[in-house]
């Protein structure tokens, strides 16, 4: 007699636990199609991708060589060092250094941004005044089966005339054990787009990792930056110490200023 | 006395002659008396001084070593200090050197990340990220980075910084946006 009421209060133990996790798994959405970007009319979107159950953690290094007119070359590099946890939640340490385009910026700063898709906020922290700028997030889940396009390509801003091809499947492979997916976009601003006598070609590549769900490698080849590469390295596929996925205690949240448009 | 046979007579003459009057001068018994009292009474003092004086001189030279070494000691604290006081202070500036996330970027489908810079233009001619309590010392723009997923940090847009915003957002910067 005992027995069965130990079984039956299992059974309801277990059958809690599993609505549980459908209700969540519920309250996640699907992430919109990779074409719904934001534009002009469309407000942008907050949806950040949920991966749960794969803890990683690594570093990624980003090398722009730009060539100049006289032979020249510019080199910059600047570090992503990443971590996420099973639950989804990531933590990023951006090291950067200079970053080059047509008016090149100089930075020489760290910025830690932490995702926190159950609290549904990120967090940008600023150590000199311990303050975690808070934005919020709508965490959504690239459905199973249905490969993840999430091929950068260059920046499309609204107003310029771009032709910009469909991704080309590259195939797989194997990229230090781990198994990915290439892809290819090319893109072409056409002569007299920007002042330019001659069509300018760009082309975005990149391999995905399957098991990580992260970029593991890409290029992206610009005539007017130069080429970009980066390389994820230093992949632990071990779970990370939870304290890096938590604002400090001594730190004060706030909410990101509003952007102008929504003030006037 | 025996004068040498080149030396001049009348020199010779007087030579002979003090040492004549150098034969006939007797001690006096009275200076006998005063330099045995001058020497009974001066003894001691002459032999107590150059004691004291030494060890005088000792303690003088041990002040001065010590004064010497507290006033190294004090350099060397205030060099440290100064130089900890410019570290932190580097260290402060390159801190405050925060970036906000403008709120009008969108993350999605790129796993990006975007943040707000002020920046000013250097004498070179590039852009410098610039403290953005700082006083301006050329015009003062808002640079909207993007960090893709494929590792490319690109700079979204440039945006002059409108003075009349510089306080009243986050510690004492607001954003600038479309």
């Amino acid at each position: 007699m005992a027995s069965r009421r130990k079984y039956s209060s299992l059974l309801m133990l277990a059958g809690v636990i599993g609505v549980h996790a459908r209700a969540d798994e519920l309250s996640v959405p699907d992430c919109p199609s990779a074409s719904a970007t934001a534009t002009a009319e469309q407000p942008p979107s907050n949806n950040v991708r949920l991966v749960t159950g794969s803890p990683y953690s690594a570093l990624g290094t980003s090398q722009t060589v730009t060539t100049l007119p006289n032979g020249d070359r510019v080199v910059r590099q600047n570090t992503i060092r990443q971590w996420r946890d099973s639950d989804g939640r990531t933590r990023s340490e951006f090291s950067m250094s200079s970053i080059g385009g047509a008016q090149p910026l100089e930075l020489n700063t760290t910025v830690t941004v932490i995702d926190d898709p159950e609290a549904r906020e990120r967090y940008l922290l600023q150590p000199a005044n311990k303050v975690a700028v808070t934005v919020p997030i709508v965490p959504c889940r690239v459905n199973a089966g249905r490969e993840p396009d999430l091929t950068v390509g260059p920046p499309r801003p609204p107003g310029l005339a771009m032709r910009v091809s469909p991704p080309v499947k590259l195939g797989e492979r194997k990229l230090d054990g781990e198994p990915v997916a290439g892809s290819r976009v090319e893109a072409t601003i056409p002569a007299g787009a920007i002042g330019n006598e001659k069509p300018i070609q760009m082309s975005a590549e990149q391999w995905y990792g399957r098991n990580l769900q992260v970029v593991v490698e890409a290029t992206y080849r610009d005539p007017r930056t130069g080429e970009t590469r980066y390389k994820l390295s230093e992949i632990h596929r071990t779970e990370p110490d939870a304290k890096l996925f938590r604002v400090p205690d001594n730190y004060t949240r706030k909410p990101a200023p509003a952007p102008l448009r929504s003030r006037r | 006395m025996t004068n040498h046979p080149e030396t001049h007579p009348q020199l010779a003459h007087l030579s002979n002659q003090y040492a004549r009057d150098l034969a006939q001068v007797a001690p006096s018994p009275d200076l006998d008396a005063r330099v045995a009292d001058l020497v009974a009474t001066h003894r001691p003092v002459a032999a107590a001084a150059p004691a004291r004086r030494s060890r005088r001189l000792g303690l003088y030279a041990a002040a001065a070593g010590i004064a010497v070494v507290a006033i190294g000691v004090g350099i060397l604290i205030g060099m440290q200090m100064e130089h900890a006081r410019k570290i932190a202070a580097r260290n402060a500036a390159s801190e405050r050197d925060a970036v906000w996330p403008p709120a009008d970027l969108t993350m999605w489908p790129t796993d990006s990340v975007s943040f707000k810079v002020p920046a000013e233009y250097s004498a070179q001619g590039t852009l410098v990220a610039v403290d953005p309590d700082s006083k301006n010392t050329s015009a003062r723009y808002w640079i909207d980075v993007v960090v893709a997923n494929d590792g490319t940090f690109r700079i979204e847009r440039i945006v002059p910084a409108d003075p009349a915003q510089k306080k009243g957002g986050h510690d004492g910067v607001a954003p600038q946006v479309q």
